[in-house]
């Protein structure tokens, strides 16, 4: 069984969701409220065994009742028990390879059945298959969806480890009754025990009620004793796995989640669909690399389905890009898509970033300078943030990442932006041959900042510092690299001017330049010499620091290009989505990771 | 099935023809036709057609071998030749086995064309012989084994011999020699049918028969009078109404498909369906009923209610009596009412079952099985005719005719090739 395609109206934070499925391993990843577990959910309910789920009427997109919920499933690789005649083998629909849904199961489409959930304002479930392109539906059962596999993972791990009525374990049983007779045997076995057992208080008692009772004339009682009472085969929930003596059930979460997984995947023998919330829920990182590369495995000798979701940076640097599913949901529409195959190093843009892929936008600065930097403004910003009860950046869900410099920064922000993250490119303006991909990066939808034309990082600094800052950011050189080697790259860049000190002005007068010549050599020196390896800032540390220099300054330098470059970072990291109905977001909120 | 204690969820029982417009309808672009929600039985044969072309597709196929061991296709020298291409493309997905007696077919009429043993059927389904064994004659195995030798003859379009069959032969010395056999056959034991050939002559003779022998009557002979003159003189939402009444009353089983307050529904002209596959197409023939009256619409919901599930028809008269005046009103072009009040003219009720004495004709006794049976005339029959007439009676056959050879009887619709045993007989 494959699921192909969700469709779903109107349930909790989905008020609109199309997703069209050809991975046999998908791992949900987006920021924390973009609805990846209402998405399991709604696959747990059209897919559903039970026949009445309860729903409320927070189970509609913003508790609006006026349009009914559904949630709509296209299931491919059906099982043969549901092809017969008499049970769903008319109601099969066709899926072609371009995608698009036939209403009959044609010779070149895939055959299918298209299974629809109904909740009415009366709250009423109702399960139909219907065919595209037509009004004639028919109920499913049950007993019918049970064939579809579904099992999902995470809600009462302990269940399937039991032999309960519908577990995974159950289905493992061959003859339906086993578990029963088990349970009754050792029920007769535990009331024969109590009658057999030695005379003891109880049965003091016992003979106490019944000579009270005689008193009465109540009832010719002849032997009144304690007993078990009768038991009944239902109770089979009450047999579990042990290891020797020891149920499982006491195991840590992650074994139990593990072995109930395991369990399942074996009692489905046509397959089945997995949903699992939060893999790494319990899991060591190693356990949890061990348990991806054997869902993979398991997906790709086309045994399992496994959906996921995750918050994990090793799962998305575990699994390969095509497995990633990227879940957003703006204003209630809800959008998932797969990586695009013709995403140049995507696999290298999302290992480099995982946590990106957990985030909601990306600010890709173009090297350790720019990531150091544009760390150490946002730690100045949240500062400010946090005084004025704003809300910080990993709130917002804006998460930087190293673009490794060459023309890797430009194709991350491209990846990154193609699966929907807003992306921010923050890169040097000096190097002429990386303006094409800049551009065509641009017209993917990222937003390019770059400093003053013909300037790099270090230059647009050193150019707008007040000269309290430039020394300020000259100290702090002195302090990474030392007097001596300071002093020496910027005589060099004045002609090998003879400077004592650490005080610029008393350079300015040594080196017999004016105050835009310093600043010139300053800036050479500062970016140094690519093959030397000497730029002063060339680290996320020193980017930082950097960055908390300019902002001391900053009061200082309205109007400047450095200013206005660095006001719309900072809009475009603290960017909260307009709000278009306060009640959905909190629903979507509140269900996202229920 | 149940006589032979086959669990029901073990087969399944179809017409053919419900059986294709229910694939067609789920499958259109597989069976390259569109269909409206309720079959119109005069496009059978598209219906037919666009079946087989569905039952060739790879997920109908495959559905079939899931669903079933093995098909079997019961009085086959009726099928028409349409339905033939439908069976053949079944069998293409699932191992299948038709059976019939070509000396049985009695559907040649009309513009109808049967299969043809030779040319149609052998060809794909090879003959199979079994042993004869004439089981309705444990009382007169003489007979069972004069009919068996007859065959041939019949096949063969020889001349019939009645001087030596173990049957009764009376000369036929005047018109009236019929009604002085038949009053004789009023004593004997057991059910006695009179054969005719058409509808007038069988109505001619139980007139003359004053009423002894009844046009089959049903058990409560209000029941198919009333029901006649509703479908002539009412409203078509009653009618359908009348038509569903009269089909629970006549048998057990039905209720339940069709509750009371759908009934309700249906007569008020409100919206008349079902979700359950299996009554669908009931339902549409209903449908078919209530948006224009006409005997073959009636005969269609008719035999679609008789078919369906679970439905057992214990006033069987009763249902015959409705089901062959529908069809006579749709050959000869008259109301129900004067349909069924013909064929009941002269009918007394007697103090006995009146099917126990009945005139009727091979075409509505095919299938049915009495003690005794009249053959008034066997010059008129066709060679089909004649074998369903001789075979009809279980304990005796008389046969009134002008000399004891029989002339050589033709072969009604095809003309069989030589030697083609059957596969089956009943």
């Amino acid at each position: 069984m494959m699921l192909r395609r969700l469709s779903i109206r109107n349930f909790r934070g989905i008020k609109s969701c199309d997703w069209s499925i050809d991975q046999r391993l998908i791992a949900m990843v987006g920021p924390g409220d973009s609805a990846k577990s209402t998405l399991l959910d709604a696959v747990g309910l059209v897919l559903s065994p039970n026949y009445s789920p309860q729903f409320t009427d927070a189970d509609f997109f913003n508790l609006d009742m006026s349009a009914p919920l559904t949630i709509e499933a296209v299931i491919t690789e059906l099982p043969d028990s549901l092809v017969k005649e008499s049970q769903l083998g008319k109601e099969r629909s066709g899926l072609k390879s371009d995608g698009t849904l036939v209403h009959d199961p044609l010779d070149d489409a895939e055959e299918c059945l298209v299974i629809r959930l109904t909740v009415t304002r009366e709250l009423e479930p109702t399960w139909e298959v219907v065919r595209p392109g037509s009004d004639e539906t028919r109920g499913i059962t049950a007993s019918q969806r049970r064939q579809l596999g579904f099992f999902r993972l995470g809600e009462r791990p302990d269940f399937h480890l039991r032999w309960a009525r519908g577990s995974a374990l159950s289905g493992l049983t061959e003859g339906s009754d086993g578990a029963s007779s088990v349970i009754l045997d050792a029920q007769r076995e535990a009331r024969r025990a109590v009658f057999d057992a030695e005379p003891n208080p109880l049965h003091a008692a016992a003979g106490t009620a019944q000579s009270s009772a005689t008193k009465l004339g109540i009832s010719p009682f002849t032997k009144l004793r304690p007993g078990l009472e009768p038991g009944t085969a239902a109770s089979a929930h009450a047999l579990m796995l042990h290891d020797g003596e020891v149920p499982l059930s006491s195991y840590g979460l992650g074994t139990r989640r593990l072995t109930s997984l395991s369990v399942q995947d074996q009692a489905m023998a046509g397959g089945s669909i997995i949903g699992i919330d939060e893999l790494e829920h319990g899991l060591e990182p190693h356990r949890l690399a061990h348990v991806l590369r054997y869902l993979k495995r398991r997906a790709d000798d086309q045994h399992l389905q496994v959906i996921l979701t995750t918050h994990s940076p090793i799962t998305v640097e575990t699994l390969e890009v095509q497995h990633l599913a990227v879940i957003r949901t703006d204003g209630g529409t809800t959008s998932c898509r797969a990586v695009p195959d013709h995403l140049e190093n995507a696999q290298g843009a999302f290992r480099s970033a995982p946590s990106a892929l957990l985030g909601r936008r990306a600010i890709v600065g173009e090297g350790a300078t720019e990531v150091g930097f544009l760390r150490g403004l946002i730690r100045r910003w949240d500062e400010l943030r946090l005084a004025a009860e704003l809300s910080l950046v990993s709130a917002i869900g804006t998460v930087i990442v190293n673009g490794s410099g060459g023309t890797q920064p430009t194709q991350r922000a491209r990846n990154f932006q193609s699966l929907g993250y807003p992306s921010l490119l923050l890169m040097d303006n000096d190097d002429r041959t990386v303006d094409d991909e800049v551009a065509s990066a641009v017209a993917d939808g990222v937003v390019a900042e770059r400093w003053s034309y013909g300037r790099a990082l270090e230059d647009e600094v050193v150019q707008s510092l007040t000269v309290e800052g430039l020394q300020a950011l000259l100290d702090l050189a002195i302090e990474l690299r030392g007097e001596e080697s300071i002093r020496a790259s910027v005589g060099a860049k004045l002609g090998d001017a003879q400077l004592t000190g650490t005080d610029l002005a008393q350079w300015q007068t040594e080196a017999a330049v004016d105050e835009s010549g310093l600043r010139d050599a300053v800036a050479a020196a500062a970016k140094g010499t690519k093959s030397k390896g000497n730029a002063w800032f060339k680290r996320e540390d020193a980017g930082e620091s950097l960055a908390a220099v300019v902002m001391t300054d900053s009061a200082n330098l309205e109007g400047t290009a450095l200013m206005s470059i660095l006001g719309r970072v900072q809009e475009f990291a603290y960017y909260e989505a307009p709000v278009p109905d306060a009640a959905a977001e909190q629903q979507t909120a509140e269900t996202a990771d229920a | 099935m149940a006589k032979f204690e086959v669990p029901r969820d073990q087969v399944v029982v179809r017409t053919i023809d419900s059986w294709a417009f229910d694939l067609i309808s789920h499958f259109p672009l597989l069976a390259e036709l569109d269909v409206p929600p309720s079959p119109d039985w005069n496009r059978s044969a598209e219906y037919h057609r666009g079946a087989a072309t569905a039952a060739q597709s790879q997920a109908v196929r495959k559905m079939l071998r899931l669903s079933y061991d093995m098909v079997l296709v019961d009085e086959y020298q009726d099928c028409l030749i349409d339905q033939h291409g439908l069976v053949v493309a079944v069998a293409q997905a699932v191992p299948t086995t038709v059976l019939g007696d070509p000396l049985q077919s009695l559907f040649n009429f009309g513009g109808n064309q049967p299969v043809d043993w030779a040319i149609h059927v052998l060809p794909t389904f090879p003959l199979v012989e079994v042993d004869y064994r004439p089981r309705r004659w444990p009382e007169n195995e003489a007979l069972g084994t004069w009919l068996v030798e007859i065959r041939e003859n019949l096949l063969q379009g020889r001349p019939i011999d009645f001087s030596t069959a173990p049957i009764a032969l009376v000369r036929r010395d005047d018109a009236r020699t019929f009604v002085r056999i038949c009053f004789r056959a009023l004593k004997l034991d057991g059910a006695v049918a009179v054969l005719g050939q058409f509808r007038n002559d069988c109505v001619s003779a139980a007139s003359n028969l004053q009423g002894t022998y009844s046009v089959m009557e049903a058990i409560d002979e209000k029941v198919p009078a009333k029901l006649a003159s509703t479908i002539d003189t009412k409203p078509a939402a009653q009618v359908a109404k009348a038509l569903v009444d009269f089909a629970i009353n006549a048998s057990a089983g039905l209720a339940g498909h069709i509750p009371s307050a759908k009934r309700v529904r249906l007569g008020n002209g409100q919206t008349f369906t079902t979700t359950k596959d299996e009554l669908k197409s009931a339902y549409a023939a209903i449908n078919n009923v209530r948006s224009k009256v006409s005997p073959t619409a009636i005969r269609a919901a008719l035999t679609e209610i008789a078919a369906l599930p679970g439905v057992t028809i214990h006033c069987r008269e009763a249902w015959y009596e409705v089901t062959r005046s529908i069809a006579v009103a749709e050959t000869d072009d008259c109301t129900v009412a004067e349909a069924l009040l013909l064929t009941r003219n002269h009918a007394r009720v007697a103090g006995r079952r009146p099917s126990d004495r009945i005139v009727t004709r091979p075409l509505l006794a095919k299938g049915l099985e009495y003690d005794h049976v009249v053959i008034l005339d066997p010059s008129r029959y066709s060679a089909q005719e004649l074998y369903v007439a001789l075979s009809r009676g279980a304990r005796s056959v008389t046969v009134i005719a002008e000399s004891p050879v029989l002339a050589a009887r033709r072969m009604a619709g095809g003309s069989p090739e030589e030697s083609v045993p059957p596969i089956r007989a009943s």
